[in-house]
């Protein structure tokens, strides 16, 4: 999951060399943003696929697999309140995008993003310890890589 | 909600319909097909709002998953 989200990435970027800053940008957070909401769906289907299915929140981890990586209810919670950082962080941006102007400086809530993506993932390596848990890893890092991506926009685009 | 505001998504709307982008997750979708060449500044603004209330969403469930339960007396 990793290495294809990347590879978009990265071919999004080399088709959009030539692109506004801004527009740039927008590819990049939306980039993060499915990385986000994937990291997002894979923790709550461990926890509880059936929960997870009815698009409602997911209050306990009776999923076949969740006790055998020990995602236990508080690994979760702990999990989904780094999330809910980085979603805030998300919407934030978001807001910010919208506003900002080719040739202003990059918008304090891009650092902010990556600041709390990078809480996330560490949040789930401490959480997160055992070799079968390292897809869960793998996909919080894939969300970390983009936000770093979109946070190199700014200083490495033209305008 | 300020008049700009209001007159800010009326302009999401009508760039939404213009575009014919029926949910947040067919952002993704758009942007792609939009990748080789320049948007303007409201489509790009129109974009963002919909990545805006697709994290606003999850924003919420993963607030709410993050929320213990609480005991019933």
């Amino acid at each position: 999951m990793r290495r294809a989200l990347s590879l978009v990435g990265i071919v999004l970027l080399v088709a959009c060399a030539s692109l506004p800053v801004k527009q740039k940008a927008l590819v990049g957070l939306q980039t993060t943003e499915t990385a986000l909401a994937s990291a997002q769906d894979f923790e709550r289907s461990l926890c509880s696929p059936t929960q997870a299915a009815t698009n409602g929140p997911v209050t306990h981890c009776d999923g076949p697999n969740a006790a055998t990586i020990g995602l236990t209810d508080a690994v979760h919670r702990t999990i989904a309140g780094a999330l809910a950082k980085a979603f805030r962080a998300q919407e934030d941006a978001a807001i910010a995008l919208q506003a900002w102007q080719a040739g202003q400086p990059t918008p304090s809530s891009v650092s902010e993003l990556q600041a709390d993506i990078d809480l996330a993932l560490t949040t789930a390596k401490q959480l997160l310890t055992s070799p079968s848990q390292q897809q869960l890893i793998t996909e919080i890092q894939a969300v970390a890589d983009q936000a770093a991506t979109l946070a190199k926009t700014f200083t490495g685009g033209a305008l | 909600m300020t008049v700009t505001q209001v007159l800010g998504w009326m302009q999401v709307i009508q760039i939404a319909a213009q575009t014919a982008i029926a949910t947040e997750q067919d952002v993704a979708a758009w942007i792609k097909a939009k990748h080789g060449s320049t948007m303007t500044d409201a489509e790009i603004n129109a974009a963002l709002a919909l990545i805006q209330s697709d994290a606003a969403r999850r924003l919420a469930l993963a607030t709410a998953d993050a929320t213990p339960p609480t005991t019933g007396a």
